[in-house]
């Protein structure tokens, strides 16, 4: 019952792998850049003997080679659609540039037979978008990609998750984006009538901190109950009794906790507090769900990279990103425990796990939350990210482009996901999916046209 | 900054009214004068040094903006649209040709309105309703752009059902329309009456003496205004964010939501990617250059009118 | 209109004046329908912001609105009083910082500089007021905001944070986006506001004024302490108030490192704030219930009566002094 982290960090620590095969496993697990630093470091501790690579103590040399491993990785490389992740046009000094590299393309590719494949007559070239800040970083990628696909030029402007649902509700947009499904209420208030969430990422909120007396390698270990009481005003140091029985090294450090929050609505906020709320009655009471909420402590930072940007310059501090963004930024990355008792290490594969814990019971319209997942393995601050859509539309030329461009998400773009740090949809989810885009309705009749 | 008065004070009789009595006993010279002729230089100095200040700080700003800004400067930048987050390279040049766009745009909204009421003001009214259309301009020119931000949401964006250049454009053209108005109008009110009498003088109906004659004679005055307006409207970022939305491809359509300069600069600069703080600072530069530019055509524009009079 | 001394003489003439008095009249209704539509335009921006901002109104009393400082969109409860509190706080800072500076350069331009360099002089100071507020954003962003943070307001700390209350204002960690970052950010940006209209104010006063101080042996100080300042000060007072106006409604700038959190008031300026402007800009497009909406156009609405107030309080004192001729004054 151990996660596949656990046993490959068992596996490291007693010298049964070396470390190029546990990099080489690391790796295809998509573990993030700390849980293989720390993997390395363990390496370190009980290789002395090995001969084949010299202990490097420098997180940034384990990237380095870890680079190296994605190269040899790669030679199966497709069609050499990923011009764009080309090393050398890296630049070599920054850390962000580093982690990209680091989670390039791992190979997959959609296998069905029904991709989206050039233009398509009659259908609009231009469609608007705007919504989540979360998955910008992904949706930039994908209709760059688009564009070069079928020439239909999809507009996406990352607002934010409200902006997103408020967006679509206007009807202003062609399509919403969100992290956080929309309400009863929401759904009702929407000029357009009934709208679909379309799945089409999943990502994990991670607890990130700076504590410069701490190895990153070595991640603290947080407990829903922790996290409440950090958020809610209630642990104010970091070597209160609570934090320190999981984690021993906090017992020297008497420094009071910075807490950082995003000031902004959004889906990030969304699915951290509607974490907090499944875990703390006192959250769900005082504090409640939403994409923005009345903070009962802390300071502000806008976006997920204001966040971050303040847990950097701040001692001291804790703050919630999504798990890209902590990468990009070289902070701390909490372990957080699972229902089932786990302390696990955010990661593509233990947000898959979540989902997958949630696989018998979804819901058909997939405003699925998967936040505090059963399962062994699950990341417990999971999250979908949709994209919305009028299940009934007016323009014709609109429809088909925007189902075609659905389509193509949840199958050839799901490809880029891991490559940027988001999980891909479980099939069983996209095969749901699907059949949400061929409900997409312009007149009454069903717009999709097929692949 | 009272203290030299608290020594003039001093020295007059305690009772002294302001004025020249209080001051009488300045003439007499004292112990006191030194220190006072000090005290006078040192606050000379002192509102020197609040003016090399002031050009200072314009200079550190401008040299940032130029220093940090050049090296994104490549072909690139003026002929690409911007590349997916994270990845360098690419360019803004949606967001160039998006800015003159709405800017030309905004003119051809605004300043039509701008002049009629402005001819109004100068040629027509002598009354209460002037003053009152007068007070209702400084008003709109003292109104927060992201107040005409929200307006402009509220009536076209929810209205059309589509973010949108035009949205941004109207926008733009609120915010133009009482600096045109109010620097027309003070302009044609500098048109010698002279001018006028001989016109009318010589038949010609007032409808004409003022676009023949009263409009061409303040035509200088009347591009300042509208340059001075255009300069502002370029910069304007507040109300673009909940209008035109941002674009990340080239758009003329003015239906469809499009990319502008500040928008642009304001999304790079809040990113956490290096490359594109660089963008932010070209961008800032681009900007500042195509103010400056519209600033020099001005004076062209005025010093040719000049030449044609004389 | 008080044109048509009618040519009397053949017909032809008098169609001619016919023809030409229906063009006046055709012409003067165009413009009053230009000069009608921006009384209109002003009308239907009040009314819309009014119409769409009733919901708020209708979900709690304005009391509550505006003087309690929960705003929690969760729980629908909306109360601007610590945007209102960022606000003022930031331009005060700005306009204190600001005004000395501007009014010294003003004097120095006037009173000192010599001939040649009056005019290069201020219109270098008036191209800060061209530069465009989300350049200064940018700046302040990446040069003011870590200058601040590292060096400003640790220096500020250490010596003033142990005095008794002027120690509360620089109280918490420094960040560099607090209000304080805002208020010097917003300082530079009125300062050419200020320096221009005080300029012209301070060239106003006679020079009879003047002469008759040096003609008491006055020093050059004294001359303009004794004689210019007091008879400028109304407008002097005018210019720094139509500089707290446009600080008041400044959005990016302020948006970029005011720290957009915190809804409680600290009294700390190195506290993240809000302004109004700033929380419109960042929640606007976020509102995703009718009642969030309203309650941001509501915000809007204030500031729009805010700025309103002001404005016409900074002319009322300009005018007062200068007289209408100023009017090619006006900065931004």
């Amino acid at each position: 019952m151990v996660s596949r982290y656990e046993e490959l960090y068992a596996a490291a620590i007693t010298g049964k792998m070396d470390r190029r095969q546990v990099l080489k496993r690391a790796f295809a697990l998509g573990l993030t850049i700390p849980a293989i630093s720390a993997l390395l470091a363990a390496c370190e501790d009980d290789d002395s003997d090995d001969s084949e690579a010299a202990a490097e103590p420098d997180s940034d040399d384990s990237s380095d080679d870890a680079e190296e491993m994605v190269e040899e990785d790669d030679n199966e490389d497709e069609e050499g659609e990923d011009d764009l992740d080309d090393p050398d046009e890296v630049e070599s000094d920054l850390d962000v540039e580093q982690a990209d590299a680091f989670l390039e393309d791992d190979g997959w590719e959609y296998e069905g037979d029904d991709r989206i494949e050039g233009p398509y007559d009659g259908e609009s070239d231009t469609l608007n978008g705007a919504g989540a800040t979360f998955p910008a970083v992904l949706y930039s990628r994908w209709f760059h990609e688009y564009e070069q696909v079928t020439g239909v030029r999809v507009n996406y402007q990352s607002i934010g998750s409200g902006g997103g649902i408020a967006s679509i509700s206007d009807g202003t947009v062609d399509f919403g984006a969100t992290d956080g499904p929309m309400n009863d209420e929401q759904l009702e208030n929407a000029s357009g009538g009934n709208i679909f969430h379309i799945p089409v990422a999943m990502g994990a909120v991670v607890p990130t901190y700076n504590i410069p007396d701490l190895d990153i390698a070595e991640p603290l270990r947080f407990t829903a109950e922790t996290l409440a009481g950090i958020y809610l005003g209630e642990i104010t140091e970091w070597n209160d009794p609570a934090l320190v029985e999981d984690n021993p090294q906090l017992e020297d450090i008497d420094q009071s906790i910075l807490v950082v929050h995003r000031s902004d609505g959004s889906g990030t906020t969304f699915i951290w507090v509607d974490y907090l709320a499944a875990v703390s009655e006192e959250w769900a009471e005082n504090v409640g769900v939403g994409t923005s909420v009345n903070w009962p402590t802390g300071i502000g930072g806008n976006g997920n990279e204001g966040v971050a940007g303040e847990v950097v310059q701040n001692t001291y501090s804790i703050g919630y990103v999504e798990l890209i963004y902590a990468l990009q930024n070289d902070l701390g990355v909490g372990e957080v425990r699972n229902q089932a008792g786990n302390f696990i290490l955010p990661s593509t594969s233990s947000v898959t796990a979540a989902a997958a814990a949630f696989a018998d019971s979804i819901d058909p319209q997939l405003r699925d939350r998967i936040v505090n997942a059963p399962g062994e393995d699950s990341f417990p601050i999971s999250g979908f990210t949709w994209l919305l859509a009028y299940e009934n539309m007016d323009d014709e030329e609109k429809g088909i482009a925007l189902t075609r461009m659905l389509w193509w998400c949840v199958t050839d773009a799901q490809r880029w996901n891991s490559g940027l740090g988001y999980a891909r949809v479980p099939e069983e989810i996209v095969d749901l999916a699907k059949e949400l885009i061929q409900d997409i309705k312009v007149d009454g009749e069903p717009i999709f046209p097929g692949e | 900054m009272q203290s030299g008065n608290e020594t003039a004070a001093q020295l007059a009789t305690p009772k002294a009214s302001p004025g020249v009595s209080r001051h009488a006993i300045l003439l007499q010279g004292d112990s006191r004068y030194r220190f006072r002729k000090a005290f006078s230089g040192i606050m000379a100095a002192a509102v020197a040094a609040c003016t090399v200040f002031g050009v200072t700080i314009l200079w550190i700003i401008l040299g940032y903006v130029l220093v940090r800004g050049l090296p994104a400067l490549d072909l690139a930048f003026f002929t690409e649209r911007p590349m997916p987050y994270g990845e360098v390279g690419g360019g803004v040049a949606p967001a160039i040709l998006g800015s003159l766009y709405l800017i030309a745009v905004a003119c051809v909204i605004g300043l039509p309105l701008a002049v009629l009421a402005a001819i109004y003001l100068s040629e027509y009214s002598h009354g209460r309703f002037g003053d009152a259309v007068r007070f209702v301009i400084d008003l709109l020119a003292g109104l927060p752009s992201i107040v005409v931000g929200v307006f402009v949401w509220t009536l076209i964006v929810i209205n059309t059902g589509s973010f949108s250049g035009l949205a941004g454009a109207v926008a733009l053209a609120i915010i133009m329309i009482p600096i045109v108005a109010r620097t027309v109008e003070a302009i044609l009110n500098l048109v010698p009456n002279s001018m006028r009498e001989a016109s009318l003088a010589l038949g010609v109906p007032m409808w004409k003496t003022i676009l023949r004659v009263v409009l061409p004679a303040a035509k200088s005055g009347i591009i300042t205004g509208v340059v001075l307006a255009m300069a502002r409207a370029g910069g304007e970022t507040a109300p673009l964010l909940m209008t035109t939305l941002g674009n990340s491809f080239f758009n003329f359509d003015l239906m469809q939501p499009m990319a502008a300069l500040p928008v642009q600069i304001y999304n790079y600069a809040v990113a956490p990617y290096a490359d594109w703080h660089t963008k932010a600072w070209g961008s800032a530069l681009v900007l500042i250059a195509l103010i400056g530019a519209l600033s020099l055509l001005t004076r062209w524009a005025v010093r040719g009118q000049k030449l044609g009079e004389s | 209109m008080q044109q048509s001394a009618p040519v009397r003489g053949s017909s032809r003439i008098r169609l001619d004046v016919d023809a030409a008095g229906r063009g006046d009249r055709i012409f003067e209704g165009a413009t009053k329908a230009g000069a009608i539509a921006i009384l209109a335009l002003l009308a239907i921006i009040i009314l819309l912001l009014l119409f769409e901002s009733r919901n708020i109104f209708g979900h709690q009393g304005i009391g509550q609105f505006l003087f309690t400082t929960t705003w929690d969109p969760v729980f629908r409860e909306f109360g601007v009083f610590a945007f209102i509190y960022g606000t003022v706080i930031s331009s005060v800072i700005g306009l204190l910082l600001a005004t000395p500076v501007a009014v010294g350069a003003a004097i120095y331009i006037v009173e000192y500089a010599p001939r040649w360099l009056r005019s290069p002089v201020s219109f270098t100071v008036e191209l800060l007021a061209a530069i465009p507020s989300i350049i200064y954003g940018l700046w302040a962003v990446f040069i003011l905001g870590p200058v601040m943070r590292f060096h400003i307001e640790p220096f500020l700390q250490t010596w003033f944070g142990p005095i008794p209350i002027v120690g509360n204002l620089f109280e918490g960690t420094p960040i560099g986006r607090d209000i304080l970052t805002a208020g010097v950010i917003l300082a530079i940006m009125i300062l050419p506001t200020i320096m221009a209209i005080s300029r012209e104010v301070i060239m106003q006063v006679p020079d009879t004024q003047r002469d008759g101080m040096h003609a008491l042996g006055a020093t050059k100080w004294e001359m303009i302490q004794g004689a210019v300042i007091p008879y400028a000060r109304a407008g002097i007072a005018g210019a720094a108030i139509l500089g707290l106006a446009r600080a008041l409604g400044e959005t990016m700038a302020v948006t970029m490192v005011i720290g957009n959190a915190s809804t409680s008031i600290t009294g700390s300026l190195f506290e993240p704030g809000y302004t109004m402007a700033s929380a419109i800009a960042n929640q606007f497009r976020e509102a995703d219930s009718q009642v969030y909406l309203s309650a941001i156009i509501a915000i809007a609405l204030v500031l729009l009566v805010i700025a309103m107030i002001v404005n016409i309080l900074a002319r009322i004192l300009i005018y007062s002094l200068v007289g209408k001729q100023s009017n090619s004054s006006r900065i931004g």
